[in-house]
């Protein structure tokens, strides 16, 4: 399975990649901003995207909206993010987050919840 | 007799040159030592506190936009991706002539919205307002009016704003994405703060990417080289220092950041003078001595905030002219702060150093330049004294550019290339020839352009306020 | 001219060449400083980088994938061979060790706090602690409050003896989330400035407690300074401890803004139970425009037959001019709700309520 994970901290996009390839889930992706994360799904299918909310050119909010309403893609889509604000949460699901996951985060949950969605849209 | 007169006239010289000399000299101490404290408190701040707080205050953007369509989508989606939780922009519209309205409308999906918001500034009219249907962009709030200036603009902003923060910025600016992260701390670390300014820095030839800094450079022609120098000695050694006396008068149009009620109470921004940035703030702080409450202004030297500068001599030549006007003019519309108790630090030592060093200073230095021409023309000229005096001033200034990069180099080392530094040393030794005679032309020329007639305020507007030209930093120390 | 007038004039210049030369080595100091402060920067920033590129994945790698205790031992002794006894190195690791903190949780942050004192980080910040410059103490202080390692006796001298503000908040911030017996400890021990940037940092680490691991925030909602107390109020409202209603019941008694803030989270946690001691605050605060709106509020949420007798009732004591504004704020909050025009329906005011209604 191939992940899309967005976010400018390199250091938390190589371990989401480390976890991911230790957990033998698939191969992830990284995109360090907003506009790179736009252009790869443009290329490439992925089956799961990670966004972050706060990044350089395209805020998460709208990565969100351009791959619901635009590319009109059904893929499961978790958002990270350090603003773990009521409000933030409940628009990210309303724009189609399919879950939220506040930072700091632990590796294991969201594993956890890549696998239940998974198990939701029936890749594997 | 003659001697006498030629006493008298290097008796100016020395107490004019040694007191401003010795100001600029503490005003630098001042700066460098309160910004070594300013990187020390902030080294470990860690701003995502503000980000996830429900109680952090929310703060307003407001930028005025005129005849920008070239590059108003990729500024207000850059805008609206900075990073604060409770914040929103507001796009004003002020009567631009071309298809801002238009492209913002295709790209944000834009719908026409009847709201009605208590509006407690006079301004010209509104023609309408509209809001987003795409929920990523709720943020955004347009307005659209009629044109009446930049102020005018800014004031239907503060009308609308409806939070307890409102941030002056300019469209074409680039704002780094945690500016308001920034700028927003000293409001939440002291009540008595009613506004907060930042740095500007000069955006010529860095490489700008959808509205966003990619990379610093430094410009690659002269003029605006030149202007790096100067911005870094105004916003490194100058405002530091006067926000930490307390008695910083300018915050640049370019970013500030303000306390709403305050500033409509004060009656918001005065739209018949150029110097609009100033005068706002010398009326804020006249409002709050008058009212006799206590507050501060503050002054954030991180570099949050860029801007292009003019790349030619005309263009640049009409911004110096207009910031001398708008000096003049703040200055003479408060003149009852002049050496006024009353108003604390400000009357007493703000507003005479404005006074003398910065509206005086271009007419005695050419009072000097015509006084030894004379001299020359008389045949008395004094070679070696002339010769003296010059290489002093010089090497006065070269000092003072060579504290501020020096300044620049030990807190954030945006220039990186070892050439670039060599490359603003030499600057720095040639600036005084070279665009420091421009500018005091220019600021003699504002001083007498004001004084021929207020008619041209008119046509100020309708010349709006043209990419570049916006940013006012009166450039020696203040 | 004659030589008595000609010499100031040549002591003029000679010191204006004095001057001149004092600036220009002044200028020149300040250049060459800049050149090297740029060269040990480069440098170090280098070093840095390969330092980094070497510890990183080992670091990542220990943190993600699960390791036997001989492993672990293992990868420790490489790392501590890399970093020494250096402490431009120590403080590398201690940054990127602080900075996955940042960004994770569970296990893997478990795992963080064992490398941290496996690589004996934990004395090179105590040491920190002990230096008298206060921005050393208050990195060691952010090291061992994200690392989780706690000092009772240090933390708290520190913070009496500290009149440094920056210091002394970092300390209240940690203090609030490591000390798990008293965490507002720094409440009792000092006097400080509540700031809005202070108040959201502790928000922040009270934040990350489990909800039924909070600290009781009762006591200090009596607490004598104001901004105190309204502060420990809000923080019940916010997380909606309704342990501390006892508590914020008993500040409705207090002064004016602290029982403005407790009428407010009471409302907002929707406790209606506390009707008598609301209904006493009436004659003291009704005169207050946001105290009464408050009370109008909470009683609203009591009984509603109660709420329009007791407006009725406090009306009648009133100037015709105070009345007339309470209508009008009446009027914007409860706008078209049944209470309003029960009240208009009864009211001896109708010419107050038609004054409200024509706003």
């Amino acid at each position: 399975m191939k992940i899309l994970a967005c976010d400018d901290n390199a250091f938390l996009t190589k371990i989401i990649q480390l976890k991911v390839a230790n957990e033998n889930l698939g191969t992830v992706d990284v995109a360090a901003n907003g506009k790179e994360c736009i252009r790869m799904m443009d290329k490439e299918k992925f089956d799961l995207l990670l966004l972050d909310i706060h990044m350089p050119f395209n805020s998460g909010f709208e990565l969100l909206t351009y791959v619901r309403n635009q590319l009109k893609l059904a893929t499961p889509i978790i958002v990270l993010s350090s603003e773990s604000l009521s409000t933030t949460v409940r628009k990210a699901r309303e724009l189609g987050a399919n879950d939220f996951m506040a930072k700091p985060f632990n590796p294991a949950e969201l594993i956890l919840r890549i696998k239940q969605l998974m198990k939701k849209y029936e890749y594997a | 007799m003659e001697t006498h007169v030629d006493y008298f006239i290097h008796l100016i010289i020395a107490i004019y040159g040694g007191s401003l000399a010795a100001w600029y000299l503490v005003l630098a101490i001042i700066s460098l030592i309160e910004m070594r404290e300013y990187l020390k408190k902030n080294s470990l701040v860690d701003y995502n506190t503000i980000l996830s707080s429900p109680s952090a205050p929310g703060i307003s953007l407001v930028a005025p936009a005129y005849n920008e369509s070239r590059t108003i989508i990729d500024n207000v989606k850059s805008l609206l991706s900075i990073t604060y939780n409770n914040f929103e922009v507001i796009v004003v519209n002020d009567g631009s002539t071309d298809d801002s309205i238009a492209q913002l409308q295709k790209i944000f999906d834009l719908e026409k919205v009847n709201e009605i918001h208590q509006q407690p500034l006079a301004t010209q009219k509104v023609k309408a307002i509209y809001r987003s249907r795409n929920k990523a962009f709720e943020r955004l709030l347009i307005i659209d009016k009629q044109n009446g200036g930049k102020a005018d603009a800014l004031n239907v902003g503060l009308n609308f704003a409806s939070n307890e923060l409102v941030a002056c910025i300019d469209v074409d600016c680039i704002i780094e994405p945690d500016a308001l992260l920034r700028m927003v701390k000293p409001f939440l670390e002291d009540n008595l703060v009613i506004a907060s300014g930042g740095v500007v820095r000069i955006a010529n030839s860095c490489v700008v990417e959808d509205g966003r800094l990619v990379k610093v450079k430094l410009p690659s022609q002269l003029l605006p080289r030149f202007q790096v120098l100067e911005y870094l000695r105004a916003f490194l050694l100058g405002r530091m220092a006067w926000s930490k006396l307390n008695g910083l008068l300018l915050i640049s149009g370019a970013f500030g950041l303000f306390k709403r009620n305050v500033a409509v109470q004060c009656g918001g921004y005065n739209a018949n003078t150029v110097g609009e940035d100033m005068e706002f703030v010398v009326r804020m702080r006249k409002y709050m001595h008058e009212q006799g409450h206590p507050y501060r202004v503050a002054y954030i030297p991180d570099p949050l905030c860029w801007t292009e500068v003019p790349k030619n001599n005309a263009q640049f030549g009409r911004q110096r002219n207009r910031w001398a006007r708008g000096t003049f003019e703040t200055l003479w519309l408060n003149r009852k702060l002049f050496f006024n108790k009353r108003y604390g630090l400000m009357g007493l030592v703000s507003y005479p150093f404005w006074f003398f060093y910065e509206w005086l200073s271009p007419f005695i230095e050419t009072g000097g330049l015509i006084y030894f021409g004379a001299m020359l023309a008389l045949g008395k000229f004094n070679w070696t004294y002339f010769l003296f005096l010059f290489i002093t001033i010089h090497a006065f200034v070269f000092l003072i550019s060579a504290l501020a990069i020096f300044a620049e180099e030990s807190t954030y080392h945006k220039y990186t290339l070892r050439r670039e530094v060599l490359k603003l040393i030499g600057i720095a030794l040639l600036e005084p020839l070279v665009l420091h005679p421009r500018v005091i032309y220019w600021s003699i020329r504002g001083n007498i352009d004001f004084w021929r007639g207020k008619k041209s305020w008119g046509e100020m507007k309708r010349e709006g306020f043209a990419t570049t030209e916006t940013v006012q930093a009166k450039l020696s120390l203040s | 001219m004659n030589t008595l007038e000609i010499n100031p004039m040549e002591a003029e210049q000679l010191f204006l060449f004095k001057l001149s030369l004092g600036f220009v080595a002044i200028a020149v100091f300040f250049v060459v400083l800049v050149f090297t402060k740029r060269f040990i920067k480069i440098w170090r920033d280098q070093e840095k980088e390969w330092f980094l590129k070497k510890i990183v994945p080992l670091i990542g790698s220990m943190v993600i994938v699960k390791r036997n205790r001989l492993e672990w031992r293992r990868d420790i002794k490489l790392l501590v061979s890399l970093i020494g006894r250096n402490h431009a190195k120590q403080q590398i690791a201690i940054d990127h060790l602080m900075h996955l903190k940042s960004n994770l949780e569970g296990e893997s942050a478990g795992l963080i706090f064992q490398l941290y004192r496996d690589l004996n980080l934990v004395e090179f910040s105590r040491n920190k602690l002990r230096q008298t410059n206060w921005t050393k103490q208050t990195e060691g202080v952010r090291e061992l409050a994200s690392m989780n390692c706690y000092f009772v006796n240090v933390f708290s001298s520190l913070l009496q003896k500290t009149k440094q503000v920056t210091l002394r908040n970092e300390l209240i911030v940690a203090m609030t989330w490591l000390d798990k017996k008293e965490p507002f400890r720094s409440f009792r021990l000092i006097n400080f400035e509540l700031t809005d940037w202070l108040k959201l940092n502790i928000y922040d680490q009270l934040k990350k407690y489990n909800r039924v691991d909070l600290p009781d925030f009762s006591p200090w909602i009596c607490h004598e300074r104001q901004e105190v107390a309204t502060f420990f109020i809000w923080l019940a409202k916010t997380f909606n401890q309704t342990s501390s209603s006892n508590a914020i019941a008993h500040a409705l008694s207090g002064a004016k803004t602290v029982a403005n803030a407790a009428l407010d989270s009471l409302i907002e946690m929707r406790n209606f139970s506390y009707t008598q001691k609301v209904e006493a605050m009436i004659s003291n605060h009704w005169i207050c425009p946001d105290t009464s709106l408050l009370i109008l509020c909470y009683l609203e949420g009591t009984d509603k037959n109660n709420f329009v007798q007791i407006l009725i009732d406090r009306f009648r004591f009133h100037p015709y001019e105070s009345v007339m504004q309470k209508a009008d704020r009446l009027r914007s909050t409860y706008f078209e709700k049944e209470n309003t025009n029960q009240i208009l329906a009864t009211s001896t005011y109708t010419n107050a309520l038609h004054y409200g209604n024509a706003r």
